[in-house]
């Protein structure tokens, strides 16, 4: 055995992939044959990620390798546990990575199977691809309508913009699993409605590049129908699936506009009394949605 | 028939339309632990009852008793769903997510709210079924069987007391279908399994009970020796078709087999199979069919 060991600097150097190729070889060289060196490298190693915090005792009869009377490395407290490494392992390449979405909602309260679910909703990506292609198609609207000096288009578009993502998040691409979805007990309801938060959230971009276009105008006020017709197109999807309530409300409301746009009153669309329909389509809506999916137990376009 | 306490599922007059055509036309029916083939033709209703059993579709008349609770009442159907496990017919995933993300998300949708622990029942769930390999790869990417095996692993969470499965072994090659029947078998022991199939083996391997539905009616309830029973002294081979046979078919010796009433001249009597029994019903139901519709048009 030789007298001479790799100084400590060297090898926790070695350890880090610091040293250069002879120092690397004349090291690992050394290191081959000397055990009290193979020990400072251990030292050296950084804390296993997944290492065990406590091992099991080791139970071997006297006299056999693993016995305190018996010397070796056979039962040797040092020896990992595999099972739990493999399963670390399996963790790492399977588990899907908590992300930060869910995270901050976990934050921000929500229970952390809702938060889930609600950050496993951009997997549903028909939806988001689909919501977040309005919101840039309607930034386009806006910047033509302000170029122009009309807000017809935005008008028009706005409101529709979270129906329709809405819309697309419960059509047939985006839930393809309902109808396993709805054999579980988790209620329909509210995994309907923690989607809608989670297409909304796609949509929020929308509100944001209004309020940019529009300073002046005040973005909430079309908020109001965006959020009745939403509300309505989940209500209804109870009875007729999402698409054909969320067609019905955008021909209506865009007929409604172009027929305020010819009378020179493109604004009487926010006349009090149609925002009082508004609130109650928004207060009426989820009312009708819990107590269809109650009856129910399924809802949208497989309650046949 | 009258259910017992041993009774999982119990239908009384179960009705659905599908506008004019009657999917179930008044069935009735008891299933108790131990896993019970439906058998029948496209279009015979069964999914349509394994869709009622399963809760995600409502009858229009009739009475249904899951696990002793009437699903119709949203406190019992909550606890049904916990102790069900279903396989759908027509498979749908999210795109964009892999086995293991799939039945995790599942697995929250059936209140495995602990972390840990449902990531330990996903993974147990998947390497049952055989795709403890592929957990991490996308849904997308796994073929045909393996997806069919991935919403088998869904259906499988928490061991459920009643497991509706849809042709579970379609699109299985033989030697995954002979492995799934084991992990069936043993998952029987403790729970009522209803298996809709196309597969005579695999009722013939898996099922204690057989019952064959052909529009909308039960058209056979018993054991599988029992509905075999009813092909004894009926099947021929001969070394041409027959044509009064109900069913025939040239088999790989190069003779053919004919199962009927009718005995071929010079074919030697075997021993009858599940899928001859299920062929002389099919045909005597298809008859009574006619006879039923001549006698409606003569009347």
């Amino acid at each position: 055995m030789s007298t001479h060991h790799v100084r400590p600097d060297d090898l926790r150097a070695w350890v880090r992939g610091a040293t250069d190729g002879v120092l690397s070889m004349s090291v690992e060289q050394h290191l081959v044959g000397c055990p009290q060196c193979q020990a400072g490298v251990a030292a050296a190693l950084p804390p296993m990620a997944y290492a065990v915090p406590s091992l099991p005792e080791v139970t071997a009869a006297p006299g056999q390798p693993g016995s305190p009377d018996v010397a070796g490395p056979v039962g040797s407290a040092e020896l990992p546990d595999l099972a739990a490494v493999w399963t670390a392992v399996r963790d790492e390449i399977e588990v899907p990575r908590v992300s930060l979405l869910e995270r901050l909602l976990v934050r921000l309260g929500l229970p952390p199977c809702d938060a889930m679910l609600v950050a496993a909703a951009p997997a549903l990506r028909g939806s988001w691809i689909c919501a977040v292609a309005l919101a840039v198609a309607f930034a386009v609207g806006g910047a033509v309508a302000a170029r122009n000096g009309s807000v017809m288009v935005f008008l028009v578009v706005a409101p529709l913009v979270p129906v329709l993502a809405v819309a697309t998040a419960f059509g047939p691409e985006a839930g393809p699993a309902l109808e396993q979805e709805s054999a579980a007990p988790y209620p329909l309801a509210r995994l309907l409605l923690l989607r809608t938060a989670a297409v909304l959230l796609a949509a929020l971009p929308v509100v944001l590049v209004g309020q940019v276009v529009f300073p002046e105008s005040a973005a909430w006020v079309w908020l109001l129908p965006a959020l009745g017709f939403t509300a309505a197109v989940l209500a209804l999807s109870t009875w007729f699936g999402p698409w054909r309530p969320a067609s019905a409300i955008t021909l209506v409301w865009v007929i409604a506009t172009g027929a305020a746009e010819r009378l020179d009153t493109i604004w009487a669309v926010f006349a009090p009394r149609y925002l009082l329909l508004y609130v109650l389509m928004l207060i009426i809506g989820p009312l009708v949605l819990v107590l269809r999916a109650r009856r129910l137990g399924t809802i949208g376009r497989i309650a046949s | 028939m009258t259910a017992t306490s041993s009774t999982s599922v119990s239908l009384r007059g179960v009705t659905k339309r599908y506008r004019s055509l009657a999917a179930l036309d008044g069935v009735d029916l008891d299933l108790e632990p131990g896993i019970t083939g439906l058998l029948g033709p496209n279009g015979a209703g069964k999914t349509t009852m394994l869709r009622v059993m399963a809760t995600v579709l409502r009858p229009d008349a009739g009475e249904v008793r899951l696990l002793g609770r009437d699903p119709t009442q949203p406190d019992a159907r909550t606890d049904i769903r916990r102790r069900l496990g279903y396989q759908p017919q027509e498979l749908g995933f999210p795109r964009g997510f892999s086995a293991f993300a799939f039945v995790n998300y599942m697995a929250v949708l059936k209140e495995w709210a602990d972390r840990d622990l449902r990531t330990t029942e996903v993974r147990r769930v998947l390497d049952l079924v055989g795709l403890g390999d592929v957990a991490p790869k996308r849904i997308s990417r796994l073929s045909g069987g393996q997806r069919r095996r991935v919403a088998l692993a869904q259906a499988l969470l928490g061991t459920p007391e009643l497991l509706v499965l849809d042709e579970p072994t379609t699109g299985l090659d033989p030697e995954q279908r002979a492995s799934l029947r084991g992990v069936l078998a043993d998952i029987a022991a403790t729970s009522t399994m209803v298996i809709s199939t196309h597969q005579t083996e695999d009722v013939a391997a898996l099922c204690r009970r057989v019952v064959v539905l052909d529009a909308g009616r039960v058209h056979f309830d018993g054991t599988v020796p029992e509905l075999v029973s009813l092909a004894t002294g009926r099947v021929w081979m001969a070394a041409a078709p027959d044509a009064a046979a109900q069913a025939s078919w040239r088999t790989a010796s190069g003779r053919y087999r004919n199962v009927g009433e009718h005995v071929p001249s010079g074919a030697e009597l075997v021993e009858p199979s599940l899928e001859d029994a299920y062929l002389l019903l099919r045909g005597a139901t298809a008859s009574a069919s006619a006879d039923a519709a001549t006698s409606a048009e003569v009347a």
